[in-house]
């Protein structure tokens, strides 16, 4: 923690009115039906509340459709629109998928992909504590303190009634909180979290793959992807041209076209085998390539599922078939 | 829950303890309890003792019947009339065979159904997740709802009519999708879809409820439900053996279109 | 930006109609409008891009010594491919590569070479049959010797290059297709069976098997059984992928992105993989 100060609650409101100067600003707002993450013009949009915004803020990282380059005469150009932004409200479990997942897959290794690395470079994230565990959440199973968190420019911590602390833990975070908050020193020490053991699969690969009875598991999805769209973590795209034109635009593993090969063979033709990849790539693929699985246990799939499929269930329903017998 | 539902869910559970035991069926479609108290689960209950969570209250309103599709041997399906009128036309489209499902109808009156093998009586139907549609040429609206919407396809994915192994919203050549999520995608996507669903809709609100933004565009196809059933007497999924306007061309008709 | 997504402007100077079979294969030479060379080794792909129509990948077919030029051979499948055979000499494609691992022409050194091809699975071969003839590379390797498949005669690709290899030292080459075809008076059968008719010793063997999944499985397991280790048993691999670098998600194989793992993987890495390609 680079500095911490005390926010009156009260003076967020202008504290957003200042950043909207210079900053795009996204917080969650209400369409009327759902609470959602939204670019804001107007402070008073904004919705304080414990919920979580049904889809995660990564559409602000990786937005769901985005023109990136324009084909010319001789040369291709990047046509990238990355304006400076802060999301605002945004909790330990999305900030965790930020900074462990799209951050590793996009900004690390061989290849390094500039679109995400430059809206991630132009955007603060000010982050929020949860109180309550919504219905489907399980950030206590998945090494997440719901309370509290570093992985962000700006955390603030409710600290009695009417204020907010707030821990600045970047420089930019500094900057923010000297510059657009009105705040008062203060001391802060944040009390580690108790957390529970961890849950993540721990069998290897080929046992999680042949084991599970995915069949079973997956009967009752109806492949729809809203899993996919609403979670913070998972980043899988494609590329789709028009005229002069290209765009970059969530895909979903749980659509037979995603692997559909032009030849029209399908690698993964069945709902069990996109089912069964899904919570691969999650908690077994991911884990072993990049060390961290990629869920957080925000718990949006769970409550947006139509089938009612509870993602930590069928989680420890894996575990166990892939520790267990043979018979699968 | 309610008394009165409780009593249901004991009878439905009569019912299917006595087909299990009868070995008339290999398993129950269903919802049962979940964790979490407003949602509940779709479950493939294949043995007596899976049915100890048999749920049945306001919450049951997602899809169900289009999991009958592919399944085999034989499935009972606890179903509300929409239920069993997407069995007839799946019936009627080849999709399904008739000796495949046993149809356990719940509802206020057994008439309601257009085929059930056994029935359920609910005094107090649940009602279906349907809102007042809007006023037909509604812009506004049409465009406030195309603009929740995140084309996730979870509407097409819910819908019964909606099984075509690969969507024309997935087609390459041609290509009919405008890129990205902009408004003309999404319009595209929805109105190619209600256009699909002429006469093939059997009202269940499923893509309304399926949907994670609440979306309700389902005014459209009911649009269209309405047109088909003054033009033709047509209403999807009511009567075995029944052709969709769309599939039956007849050169006598007055064939009118379906946009004015 | 320097970016991995930035594709570059490609003349199509030369147009090659392979087949006039059942598939439809051309061979697209390229030149860059730049004049820049595009280094790279055996075995490795390109994400082709016609604007409007769409990005796909393609392994190299030509030579990688070459470079004045690549060559793509394409079959007319789907929508990107459609919209290349569509194009002349003079248009414009964009490539952005090279993606990929290669063929391991350092370990191979020393050893005799057996490529089996079937049909298409001859394009990502031909650099390394270039590669291996090359002058400056000949004398690094044993003998070789190539078994290409195809369904009819008609869909043999390559046909012009038959003549050239013929001429390098050491190399032999068996051509087979499918099923008895008139006017063909060579070998008929499936490369799997045509194996145990050949002379294979097994000690010294390098064997790259390219083609459909079902001849790379069939023969791979031939090979195997007639002794060729399995990690000297080598392929390629072709899966859907958009990035092709490891980010979209679509390639994998188990843990494993045929994108940046692959494509060219041995029997040994494939048996340890999952069976979902």
């Amino acid at each position: 923690m680079l500095l911490s100060a005390s926010v009156k609650i009260s003076s967020v409101k202008d504290a957003l009115a200042a950043l909207l100067k210079d900053y795009e600003v996204a917080a969650p707002v209400s369409d009327g039906a759902n609470l959602l993450y939204s670019y804001i013009t107007d402070p008073n949009d904004v919705v304080f509340s414990d919920q979580l915004p049904y889809k995660s803020p990564k559409e602000f990282l990786l937005p769901q459709t985005e023109k990136i380059l324009a084909f010319g005469e001789d040369s291709a150009e990047d046509i990238q629109e990355a304006k400076k932004t802060v999301i605002f409200d945004v909790r330990p479990c999305d900030l965790s998928a930020f900074k462990r997942i799209t951050d590793k897959v996009f900004s690390e290794g061989k290849f390094k992909d500039g679109f995400y690395m430059r809206r991630r470079k132009a955007s603060a994230t000010i982050g929020m504590a949860c109180k309550s565990l919504k219905p489907g959440c399980f950030c206590n199973l998945r090494g997440i303190d719901k309370s509290y968190s570093t992985e962000c420019d700006i955390f603030l911590t409710p600290a009695g009634e009417d204020e907010y602390i707030a821990a600045a833990h970047t420089p930019v975070g500094c900057d923010l909180l000297k510059s657009c908050f009105r705040s008062v020193p203060a001391a802060f020490s944040p009390e580690p979290a108790e957390l529970s053991e961890t849950l993540e699969i721990c069998s290897e690969e080929k046992d999680v793959f042949e084991k599970v009875n995915w069949d079973a598991m997956s009967a009752s999805c109806i492949s729809c992807g809203t899993c996919t769209f609403v979670c913070p973590a998972c980043h899988c795209f494609d590329f789709k041209d028009k005229g002069s034109v290209r765009y970059r635009v969530w895909d979903s593993c749980m659509y037979s076209a995603f692997t559909l090969h032009a030849s029209g063979h399908n690698p993964r033709a069945g709902k069990p085998e996109r089912f069964r990849q899904r919570f691969m790539h999650k908690y077994v693929y991911m884990l072993k390539n990049i060390g961290e699985s990629a869920c957080f246990g925000c718990g949006r799939c769970t409550r947006k599922c139509p089938a009612g499929i509870n993602a930590r269930r069928v989680l420890e329903c894996i575990k166990a078939e892939a520790a267990g017998g043979s018979d699968g | 829950m309610t008394e009165e539902k409780l009593s249901i869910i004991e009878a439905l559970k009569t019912i299917c303890e006595d087909l299990f035991s009868k070995r008339v069926i290999s398993r129950v479609l269903a919802f049962t309890e979940g964790e979490i108290k407003e949602i509940p689960v779709v479950s493939l209950i294949t043995n007596p003792e899976g049915l100890k969570g048999l749920k049945w209250d306001e919450s049951c309103n997602k899809p169900l019947a289009k999991l009958l599709l592919g399944l085999k041997p034989k499935t009972a399906i606890i179903a509300r009339p929409y239920d069993a009128r997407a069995v007839v036309m799946y019936i009627n489209e080849n999709q399904l065979k008739r000796d495949d499902v046993f149809i356990i109808g719940v509802g206020k009156d057994a008439s309601d159904f257009p085929v059930f093998d056994a029935f359920a009586k609910d005094p107090s139907p649940l009602q279906s997740a349907r809102e007042p549609s809007p006023s037909r040429g509604s812009l506004d609206f049409f465009l406030a709802e195309i603009d929740r919407c995140i084309l996730c396809y979870a509407c097409r994915q819910a819908c019964w009519g909606c099984y075509c192994p690969s969507c024309f919203m997935e087609r390459g050549i041609p290509d009919w999708t405008p890129a990205g999520v902009g408004r003309e995608a999404k319009i595209a996507f929805h109105l190619g879809r209600t256009m699909h669903l002429a006469g093939r809709c059997v009202e269940c609100g499923g893509c309304k409820t399926a949907c994670p933004s609440g979306v309700n565009l389902k005014y459209l196809i009911d649009s269209l439900t309405q047109m088909c059933y003054e033009e033709y007497g047509h209403k999807a999924g009511m009567e075995e053996g029944a052709r969709d306007p769309l599939s039956d061309y007849r050169c006598d008709d007055g064939q009118p279109g379906f946009l004015e | 930006m320097d970016s991995i997504y930035l594709p570059r402007a490609y003349l199509i100077t030369d147009v090659i109609q392979e087949t006039d079979g059942e598939v439809d294969v051309k061979t697209f030479r390229l030149a860059a409008k730049s004049g820049e060379s595009l280094d790279f080794m055996p075995g490795q792909f390109v994400e082709l891009t016609v604007p409007g129509f769409g990005e796909a990948p393609f392994g190299f077919a030509s030579s990688p010594k070459n470079k004045d030029y690549v060559e793509l051979s394409i079959k007319r499948v789907g929508v990107v491919t459609q919209a290349v055979h569509d194009l002349s000499p003079g248009d414009a494609v964009w490539l952005r590569g090279p993606f990929g691992n290669s063929f391991p022409v350092r370990e191979m050194e020393g050893a005799n070479i057996l490529y089996v091809a079937g049909g298409l699975g001859l394009a990502p071969l031909r650099p390394l049959i270039d590669y291996v003839f090359h002058p400056e590379n000949r004398e690094k390797y044993g003998k070789t010797k190539l078994l290409s498949a195809a369904r009819t005669p008609a869909d043999f690709i390559y046909k012009y290059d038959v003549g050239r290899w013929k001429e390098c030292r050491d190399f032999e080459i068996f051509q087979t297709i499918d099923a008895p075809y008139k006017s063909w008076e060579g070998r008929v059968g499936f490369p799997h069976e045509l194996l145990k008719t050949m002379e294979i010793l097994p000690d010294s063997l390098y064997a790259v098997v390219c083609g459909p999944p079902i001849m790379i499985k069939y023969t791979a397991r031939a090979l195997k059984e007639l002794g060729v280790c399995e990690s000297r048993i080598i392929t390629t691999l072709e899966m859907r992928m958009s990035c092709g670098v490891g980010k979209c998600g679509k390639c994998n194989i188990g843990r494993r992105y045929v994108c940046v793992d692959g494509p060219v993987m041995r029997l040994s890495d494939l048996a340890q993989m999952p069976d979902e390609y």
